[in-house]
């Protein structure tokens, strides 16, 4: 039997928004994970049929090469989801890392650590990411890990400032004082009292990674061709947008639907969360 | 006040001298011979020994770590910035060509997400729990969550293709500008408008706003007068930071919309390999973010005369 507490918290949970998005999100997961069973057409074969306007057979129409938009969008929500997941991942743990260590041993760690993350603050936006591109080289795997990398200063920040107040509580001097190692107060409890922020922080930055990723794409740094991203689709659609407005159209409204979801199902947590931020 | 401005210069000094050893690094952290992978992208082909020798002994990357280090530190100071690959010019004199292209249109953006953050922002409030407010929210989740590079397509699509209004690319006169610049405004308009309304909300609510209302002041005056001032505090304090989204803006819409431009020259540069050009217009866009950033913090200490207190 459910304790009334429980039960208003899974209510809180259960309302508008979270709902809502949440079942648009669900779509796109079934459709990263299932699209070769569910598109009509394969995303990458090309056809002799060439551009073709949204009709019965092509509902979002074709491109130059004649390849079926909408199974193309369909397949393009795998990739999208995976650069998000992938990169929020990445920045989440090494942020986290950097933020935990600074804030726990201070002093001349912390500095250091933390003119190192003004620094990557330095560089604006999608910037940083573009900075770690000239590295590595245009990319999939090596967007997610720059869009990853520039993610990082969010979450050093935000867990610094939090492990700093958890830090101030009479139990986490009470484990030390019993003889507790640095690295069992870290894990078993700290890492457990910043989570909610931090897991808040990162539904949200989900939806900025999709959008700097694609964007990556976009300017021919990310996925390249054949491959069915939505940045990249949109920049073959750019040359013709003035004969086939469908091509760049449809994969644009796909990143759109998905970040508002994302965006709208991350705001619809924290409230749950934490109604006070309301 | 001048020991906060002086206090502020120092803090930045470390920020800066640590972004200069990132940029630094690009070109020593490369997958390989970094004056070949150069020399490939700027003249194809195979690269003879000496070419490469030659380019390696210009740019100083046969002496030790160290003191390409110091050299390239002290070289930014004095304003060299080394010579691009591709154009076979100092990388500072492209950037000087370039700037301008690019603060105007960062400028012209900021201003455009201003005046439409403080429409909706304004409205909503005012409106609260309307079709107004929820219109304006559901514009700027839309702004917030919108491609920046779709958005310039569709506006291209409406206005220069069906409408012939406005040029599609280019930079040549007024109108070549606004459609750049509604494209990278509109993204942060979403963002001012999001926090005016929460601002001004909590303001109205303040016990002076009652104390207005009692001495039988118009809406209007309260609104103008009393309210927008303080509500406005958070949106100037995020000035800064929303012109450094105009900066990095600048690098899809320049490319959206053909337009010469620091953001331009910072993906061609990756494009070619041009690694010069890519850490001295990279170095260059950082500190005027800093600076940028330094001179707002400032500014909003005057503003808001608690600061100093602090």
């Amino acid at each position: 039997m459910l304790s009334y507490r429980h039960k208003k918290l899974i209510r809180r949970f259960l309302k508008g928004r979270i709902i809502i998005y949440g079942c648009v999100l669900l779509v796109l997961v079934v459709l990263a994970f299932f699209a070769p069973y569910l598109a009509p057409y394969d995303p990458i074969q090309i056809s002799m049929e060439g551009r073709k306007s949204p009709n019965i057979d092509h509902i979002f129409g074709t491109d130059r090469l004649g390849r079926d938009i909408f199974s193309r969008v369909m397949y393009g929500a795998k990739f999208s989801l995976t650069i998000g997941i992938i990169s929020v991942s990445i920045g989440l743990t090494i942020g986290t890392i950097m933020g935990v260590i600074s804030a726990y041993y201070g002093g001349i760690i912390d500095t250091i650590i933390m003119r190192f993350i003004d620094a990557l603050l330095a560089f604006p936006g999608i910037l940083l990411a573009l900075v770690v591109i000239a590295v590595l080289g245009p990319g999939l795997i090596n967007v997610m890990l720059a869009v990853g990398i520039s993610s990082v200063p969010e979450y050093a920040r935000l867990a610094r400032g939090k492990v700093l107040s958890v830090m101030q509580l009479e139990y986490v001097e009470a484990i030390h004082s019993l003889g507790g190692s640095n690295f069992r107060i870290i894990v078993k409890h700290i890492l457990p009292n910043i989570s909610a922020p931090i897991t808040i922080l990162a539904t949200l930055q989900v939806g900025n990674a999709i959008l700097v990723g694609s964007g990556l794409s976009f300017l021919g740094m990310g996925a390249q061709p054949p491959t069915p991203e939505w940045g990249l689709m949109t920049a073959e659609g750019r040359n013709f947008i003035s004969q086939a407005w469908w091509i760049s159209t449809f994969p644009g409204i796909a990143i759109l639907i998905t970040v508002i979801s994302i965006n709208q199902f991350g705001d619809g947590l924290r409230e749950a969360i934490d109604p006070y931020l309301k | 006040m001048l020991n906060y401005t002086i206090k502020r210069i120092f803090e930045v000094v470390p920020v800066l001298l640590i972004v200069s050893t990132i940029v630094f690094s690009v070109m020593h952290l490369l997958p390989g011979d970094p004056t070949l992978l150069m020399l490939a992208g700027a003249e194809g082909g195979s690269i003879p020994q000496e070419r490469l020798d030659e380019l390696r002994n210009i740019m100083g990357l046969n002496k030790p770590l160290y003191e390409q280090y110091f050299n390239f530190i002290s070289n930014a100071i004095s304003g060299d910035l080394g010579t691009s690959i591709r154009y076979r010019t100092p990388v500072v004199e492209i950037l000087l060509e370039k700037f301008p292209y690019t603060i105007k249109l960062s400028l012209l953006g900021l201003l455009v997400a201003i005046i439409l953050g403080i429409i909706f922002g304004l409205l909503a409030a005012l409106f609260r729990d309307t079709w107004i407010d929820h219109l304006s929210m559901t514009i700027s989740l839309i702004g917030v969550s919108m491609p920046i590079y779709w958005l310039g397509l569709l506006l291209i699509l409406v206005f220069s293709i069906n409408f012939n209004l406005l040029p599609s690319s280019g930079a040549t006169g007024f109108d070549s500008i606004v459609l750049p610049a509604l494209t990278l405004g509109f993204v942060s308009a979403g963002l001012i408008c999001r926090l005016l309304r929460s601002s001004l909300l909590e303001v109205l609510n303040e016990d002076y706003i009652r104390t207005a209302k009692g001495k039988g002041l118009t809406d209007r005056i309260i609104l103008i007068k009393h309210a927008m001032k303080n509500a406005m505090i958070p949106v100037i304090t995020i000035l800064g930071l929303q012109f450094g989204n105009m900066l990095a803006g600048a690098v899809v819409t320049e490319t959206v919309f053909s337009r010469p431009g620091l953001g331009r020259l910072v993906v061609n540069g990756i494009l070619w390999k041009d690694y010069p050009l890519v850490q001295g217009t990279v170095l260059f866009i950082a500190f005027i973010y800093v600076f940028v950033n330094l001179f707002v913090d400032v500014s909003y200490s005057w503003f808001d005369p608690r600061i100093k207190l602090k």
